[in-house]
């Protein structure tokens, strides 16, 4: 992007100080995050996932005593409550030794917290989650039940969804939140969206767009066009203002002018610098949304903390990302190339973000 | 020398979050508002030691096990805690299940005397402030040993 972006000084100097956060960050990588791809076994078949999961993945689960293992090789290495783990999948409770994991992790005094479809997320399911310790949890639901479950490929998802979020509401001592995957269909009606879950309880919303990564690079209807994702955003800072949901947009992208307007904080790709990932065949990467491409290590192979401590290269110094449509934009010393995920297995940028709101303005 | 490196960085980007705050943008350093915590609570138990005379009892060791973790207590709870010259203890500690009960040890690690143990419930009788504070609580033990004739 040659031509110049127009900043308020005010954010130019927050991006700056960002910036500088950034690279210190990067320094001491403290690794605040870890999440555990548990299985690929999914009860759902949703359009837009990166795993590539479905109900009975020819990839086994990872046993829960290798996972156990990792945490035991990390613990003399951080304050276990600055480290929060979140058991992720496919779809984590299908496995029936979560509870178990959680009771391990919560003995050792790590927070922890899944991230569910909210299929199998029973009274009894959750009781049992929070006897475990489970502190945390994060729910997809992706509009009213039609568009849900055209998205997730099956018809009782969204009622089984709405059905965990409402037992949610009434649960102490958890912090939750709904994550929804905007896309098409469900996005001329995001105002209305947003009233039926005021009224079900929600009070935390985080809403993202689709890459074209997994099964969703195969979907056009998951795309949104430009000029509705600049929509999204004005709808975010509107629904900001008004206060009674606290709403963001996902970490994945530099906004430009939208920084800091539709999340708490300004722009900064986590991934490698507080970000870790345990993935279902051992392979250590960083968020969910980075495959297999930018992996680092294996467990099985490795040890933990020495991939984090001297691998990661890759995401801590971005440099490498320079080039192409980055190469000459003026904006790269804030974004570094936008997200980790959004590169693929030759480092080309697949999406820029600011991009897209630059043709709409 | 990594160490003072490390503290230097800690120290500019707590400085560079607090500028980030002066000029209105989200300036904690840590990673996101309040997604990734965990509840926890502060909560002490202090005592004496006597013998069967009431007489303090020195260097007596004091264990406190959370029972919430099974008898055998938790990881990170069994620091050496030793009475003083008046007999006196201090237990203080941030917990992290703020319900359930703890488990006091008094051992007399020379054995003079016979170890002795009671339950505590964990009362927060103090309310925390912010959504992961649950507060503060506080708890009396005394022990008073009985010799050891075995």
């Amino acid at each position: 992007m040659k031509e110049g972006i127009s900043l308020p000084l005010r954010t130019r100097v927050g991006l700056e100080i960002e910036r500088q956060i950034r690279h210190n960050k990067a320094k001491l990588h403290p690794l605040h995050q870890l999440f555990w791809e548990c299985t690929l076994r999914c009860n759902l078949h949703c359009l837009h996932c990166g795993s590539d999961c479905k109900q009975d993945s020819i990839v086994p689960d990872m046993p829960a005593e290798d996972f156990l293992r990792v945490i035991d090789s990390i613990s003399p290495h951080v304050d276990t409550h600055q480290l929060m783990i979140i058991i992720t999948g496919g779809e984590p409770l299908i496995r029936k030794d979560i509870e178990y994991v959680g009771r391990e992790l919560y003995r050792r005094e790590y927070p922890w917290g899944i991230v569910s479809n909210g299929m199998l997320l029973t009274e009894e399911r959750l009781e049992s989650l929070m006897k475990a310790g489970m502190r945390s949890i994060t729910i997809s639901l992706d509009g009213f039940e039609e568009d849900h479950n055209w998205m997730r490929g099956h018809k009782m998802s969204f009622q089984n969804a709405l059905r965990a979020i409402r037992l949610l509401t009434k649960t102490k001592d958890l912090v939750w939140d709904i994550v929804t995957c905007v896309n098409q269909r469900n996005y001329p009606y995001l105002r209305e969206f947003r009233d039926m879950i005021y009224e079900v309880g929600v009070r935390d919303w985080r809403l993202f767009t689709i890459f074209p990564v997994g099964r969703a690079a195969r979907y056009n209807e998951l795309q949104l066009s430009d000029n509705d994702f600049k929509g999204l955003m004005d709808f975010i800072v509107e629904t900001r203002k008004e206060r009674k949901i606290h709403t963001e947009y996902a970490c994945e992208g530099f906004l430009g002018e939208y920084e800091a307007k539709v999340r708490d904080r300004l722009y900064i790709c986590q991934a490698g610098i507080t970000t870790a990932s345990v993935l279902v065949d051992g392979s250590i990467s960083s968020c969910l949304s980075i495959r297999y491409n930018h992996k680092q290590g294996n467990i099985y192979e490795d040890d933990f903390m020495d991939v984090w401590n001297n691998r990661f290269e890759a995401y801590r110094n971005r440099e490498w990302a320079r080039r192409g449509e980055c190469g000459d934009c003026k904006m790269f010393r804030y974004c570094e190339g936008n997200g980790m995920h959004l590169h693929d297995d030759e480092g080309n940028l697949l999406l820029c973000h600011l991009k897209r709101l630059r043709k709409n303005s | 020398m990594v160490h003072i490196k490390n503290k230097l960085l800690l120290t500019t980007n707590s400085f560079l979050s607090f500028l980030l705050s002066l000029l209105g943008f989200y300036g904690c350093s840590s990673e996101g508002p309040d997604m990734y915590g965990q509840p926890y609570a502060t909560f002490q138990i202090n005592g004496n030691v006597t013998d069967a005379q009431e007489k303090p009892l020195e260097q007596k060791r004091i264990i406190v096990r959370n029972l919430n973790y099974g008898e055998e207590g938790a990881y990170r709870m069994s620091d050496t805690l030793l009475t003083d010259k008046e007999g006196a203890y201090l237990w203080k500690r941030v917990i992290y299940n703020h319900e359930g009960k703890l488990r006091v040890v008094c051992q007399d690690p020379t054995k003079q005397f016979k170890a002795d143990s009671t339950e505590v419930d964990i009362k927060l009788t103090e309310k925390g402030k912010g959504s992961w504070n649950m507060g503060s609580g506080s708890q009396t033990v005394n022990f008073q040993l009985q010799e050891n004739n075995e």
